[in-house]
This record gives C-alpha cells, sequence and structure tokens, in this order.
C-alpha cells in the first residue's frame, strides 16, 4: 500500500507493516471481522428522491461509460473529448431512464486543465442530472471537492459548508471506483481517495483491473483468487478508517490475447470471472460491481453488439447490483460513442422487459381463449388481444422492422444511423432538473474559487454552463 | 378525470424512476460452494503471508 496514512490505519487496526516496502500483512481474523462490519446494501440519496437508490441486494443499476479520452459520433468521426462533450452526454444520462446512476468522470474533456476537470465533472453531474452520481475520486484533494461539491448540492436548509459535509457521514450520496494496481498494489492517491471517500461515509467502488496472464497467473481460478485478496484488503482499510461505512466489491478482469498484447472485451472468460466475482461479493455479503457493454471495436457495428451484450447480460444473470460501463463503452474503453450510447440503452431496456416475469395465473394462462378459439383459428380478433395489444410485448424504438422497401425508401439506415438520429431526437427532448437557485449560486462561488486556486485562472474562463 | 403530470421548477415532467433491476430469478453461478471456500481461504493466506 503505497500511502503512509494507510499503513499507519492497517497498523492501529491489527495489521503487519513493513514501512521500507510499503507493504501490509492482514491476518484472516482481522480481515474476517473488518469485513463482517460493511453493510450488505447501501441506501443512497439522490438529488431526485425519487431517483434515490438501495445498492444491493436484488437490485441491479446501470450507469454510462466513464474515463474515455475520446468520443465519437457519425457525424464528426473520433476526436478528442471536451466539455461540451461531458455535457451532452450528462444530458443524455438525464433523459435515459434505463440509467438509474448519473454522470461522472464519463470522458476525458481535455480543454479543461487536467488539475481541474474533477470540479468541471462535478458540476456537471449536479446540474445536469438528479441522479446519484459516479465519480473518480483520484487523490485526497480531487475526492474532498467532488464531497464538498455534494455536500453543498445536498446542504440541509440554513447549513454552514462544514454542517453540510458532516450531515454526509450518514447519507451516502456518490460513489466512486477505487482502482487497484494489480497485482496486489494499492497506488498513494487512490488510497487517498479511498480514506477521504470512508471517513465521510460515502462510497468507495473497489475495483482491480486484471488483465490475466499479465497482471494474475493466466488461469480464472487464480486471477479470481487475487481479486478476492485486492478487494478484501481495500475493505479491510475502508473498514478500519470508519467502521460500518458502505463499500462496494469491485471486479473487472479480462483476458490479455497472448498472441498481440490487447485486451479483448467481452469474451467467455470474462464472462466466467465476471461471474464467480459476483459469487465472492455475495459470499462476503457485500454489493458487487462489474462493466456491462464492453467491446473491443473502433466502430458501434456487429462486433460492438455481440461483445456488448456478450458481457451485459452475463452481468445480470449474475446479479451484478452496479453495472458500469453500460452505455456508450466503443474501442476498449478509449472511445465514447454517441451512437453507441443509444444502442446499448436499447439493450438494457430490453433486459428490463426479459426480468419483467410474467404473474402465472388463470388469467393469463388464457385456457378458455384456447379453448375458444380451438384448432386452426387466430387471436387477432379476439376481445382478450384487443385488451392487451398495446403494452403485451417490448417495443424497440430502434429497430427497423419495415419492409425492404418501405426501409430502402426511408433512407436504408442501419443501426448506428438510427441511433445517430436518436440521440440528437434525446437531446432536443432535454430539460434541465429542477434545482434551488441558492444551491447553484454556492456551486459557483466553490467551483470559481476552486479552480483560482488551482490553476489560478479566472472561474468564468472554464464556466459550465 | 385523470390527474394531469406534476410540472416543476424548470417547466419538466419528471421523469419515471424505471432505472432499478428488480431481479427474483436465481443467479448463474459457476462456482460450487467447495470452489468459493476454497477460493475464499486462498485470498486470506495471499493477505496474511505474501502481503499487499
Amino acid at each position: 500500500m503505497w500511502n503512509a496514512e494507510a499503513r499507519s490505519i492497517i497498523k492501529k487496526c491489527g495489521g503487519r507493516v513493513n514501512e521500507a516496502a510499503q507493504r501490509v500483512w492482514l491476518d484472516p481474523g482481522l480481515v474476517q471481522q473488518q469485513i463482517s462490519v460493511a453493510p450488505e446494501t447501501i441506501a443512497m440519496k439522490a438529488r431526485d428522491p425519487n431517483k434515490n437508490l438501495t445498492v444491493g441486494g436484488q437490485n441491479i443499476v446501470f450507469g454510462a461509460v466513464g474515463g474515455s479520452p475520446f468520443v465519437s459520433d457519425l457525424d464528426k468521426g473520433r476526436r478528442y473529448g471536451t466539455l461540451d462533450d461531458l455535457r451532452r452526454l450528462n444530458k443524455l444520462i438525464h433523459v435515459s431512464d434505463a440509467l438509474a446512476l448519473g454522470g461522472g468522470h464519463l470522458i476525458e474533456p481535455v480543454d479543461i486543465p487536467v488539475s481541474c476537470r474533477h470540479i468541471e465533472t462535478t458540476y456537471c453531474d449536479i446540474t445536469l442530472t438528479d441522479k446519484v452520481p459516479r465519480a473518480t475520486a483520484l487523490g485526497g484533494t480531487v475526492a474532498r471537492d467532488i464531497i464538498t461539491m455534494m455536500a453543498l448540492a445536498h446542504a440541509p436548509a440554513g447549513a454552514t459548508t462544514d454542517e453540510a459535509i458532516a450531515a454526509l457521514v450518514t447519507t451516502p450520496v456518490v460513489m466512486a471506483v477505487i482502482s487497484v494496481n494489480s497485482p496486489l498494489r494499492y497506488d498513494g492517491l487512490m488510497l487517498e481517495g479511498l480514506i477521504e471517500l470512508a471517513n465521510h461515509g460515502q462510497v468507495p467502488i473497489i475495483t482491480p483491473f486484471i488483465m490475466i496472464g499479465a497482471m494474475s497467473p493466466i488461469t480464472l481460478p487464480a486471477a479470481i483468487t487475487q481479486q478476492h485478496a485486492e478487494v478484501l484488503a481495500g475493505i479491510v482499510l475502508a473498514q478500519c478508517v470508519n467502521p460500518g461505512c458502505p463499500v462496494i466489491y469491485g471486479g473487472f478482469i479480462t483476458p490479455l490475447d497472448m498472441q498481440s498484447g490487447a485486451v479483448p472485451f467481452g469474451t467467455p472468460e470474462a464472462t466466467w470471472t465476471l461471474a464467480a466475482g459476483a459469487q465472492m461479493a455475495r459470499h462476503v455479503r457485500l454489493p458487487f460491481r462489474s462493466s456491462g457493454a464492453l467491446t473491443t471495436s473502433q466502430l458501434p457495428d456487429a462486433q460492438a453488439a455481440y461483445e456488448s451484450l456478450f458481457n451485459l447480460w452475463p452481468a445480470v444473470m449474475a446479479h451484478t447490483n452496479v453495472i458500469l460501463q453500460a452505455a456508450g463503452w466503443l474501442d476498449g474503453g478509449l472511445v465514447a460513442s454517441f451512437e453507441k450510447f443509444i444502442l446499448d440503452i436499447e439493450l438494457i431496456e430490453r433486459l428490463f422487459a426479459v426480468y419483467r416475469a410474467p404473474r402465472v395465473d388463470t388469467t393469463a394462462l388464457a385456457l378458455d381463449q384456447i379453448d375458444a378459439i380451438g384448432p386452426g383459428g387466430h387471436h387477432l380478433a379476439s376481445d382478450y388481444t384487443r385488451k392487451r395489444y398495446r403494452n403485451a410485448f417490448f417495443r424497440s424504438t430502434l429497430s427497423s422492422l419495415a419492409p425492404y422497401e418501405t426501409w430502402r425508401d426511408e433512407g436504408g439506415l442501419d443501426a448506428a444511423q438510427r441511433a445517430n438520429r436518436a440521440w440528437k431526437a434525446k437531446l432536443s427532448a432535454y430539460k434541465p432538473p429542477p434545482i434551488d437557485q441558492g444551491v447553484v449560486e454556492a456551486l459557483d462561488a466553490y467551483k470559481s474559487r476552486r479552480i483560482k486556486q488551482i490553476t489560478g485562472a479566472e472561474g468564468d474562463v472554464l464556466s459550465s454552463r | 378525470m385523470k390527474r394531469r403530470p406534476r410540472r416543476t421548477r424548470g417547466g419538466t415532467a419528471p421523469i419515471p424512476h424505471r432505472g432499478i433491476l428488480k431481479i427474483e430469478a436465481l443467479p448463474y453461478a459457476p462456482l460450487d460452494d467447495a470452489a468459493v471456500d476454497a477460493i475464499h481461504a486462498s485470498a486470506l493466506e495471499i493477505l496474511a503471508t505474501t502481503g499487499i
């Protein structure tokens, strides 16, 4: 653990530490005791109370792409992401009911200095959506800024900033990925972020990223075992910081292509490790996070679709509680694609329909209808059908069901081209969520002050509104 | 008489909260109990002997 404060905390908690090696050892009793106090489910508060979440148990929530340096669309192609792209993705998230999670560090807005991107992304999270955001806590300073801004957004009436921050300790409002630098290493900035989140009762998603064969032994059981050890170590640290604080068990394992060195996604091995990881999280009674619509494809094409579905549906089947990267991921995560976002939302909507299990009762069995129509008849004109047909089946807003000639005459658009039209229509329908003007003023003041402190620039140079 | 959708400040109607998938089916779980126990015990051994 490459952080002296983390090692000190572990030592006080009963772990063994070698400062020179920056390494800690945790005995089984200590691990078992600490993981036993972490909560099995987490009640998270959104700006809109209708969008509060219970994370864990039988609940599954989806979040969008995160951390991509590039964006792409069919109009302008692949390019570096900007603040304007970040805003547009946040708006798409807001109008996409399939995504319960809000924005976060969706992309790298390269027109904003690295040192204050977290300020801008958090500002977008809060003002452009009203869902629970997923942030990136890369360091203590970043985590403190995010927590402070979230506190301002959720501040009780009349509370000072310090009082608002204190109130968050028992009210989780933001989750953030804490990455493990596998094998078996936590970097300093991630540990700072983890400690800060735990201290304030916010939710670290402790996630190793393991490329099997490079960052773990080449067998799947070894990768799962190493992932389990790495996650448990982070959970122990979080519980030593703040006993009983919420944490999410994260898993992200993928094979390495041993012939080329490339990292393939949506593979059978990743499916197996995802499900096994979910089992290990259930074994220690913690919510589980995985990733969703992953693909290595450079385009929103057939490869993108089959690889994404090969990861997304197994994630649901494994009862992953938090499925990140579930909309927009392209090209191994390097690209956030606007068209892929729409294609992935279509997949998630279909999964909602799959798991909307029908009630099996006398009415649904419809034996009287089967008897009345009898052999060789049809059910199209029956009252039973007419009463139910409008909402009986999932209806895609993206798929083409038209006859060939009609489809051809309407432009002959493929799925990606239809998705291009769809994201533009969604954006044009966007209406900002209501927000108290006092909150906006407090956020504006904080943003302006912090950006000036960090970069020396005037805040309005980087205005998000 | 049908109620009109509630309007909120900013002029938007609330978006239906539909993003939580509540799942009743059993999970796909490739590990048997012995494998789960072995993996957990091995992870504890790593943390106690190799360290992190």
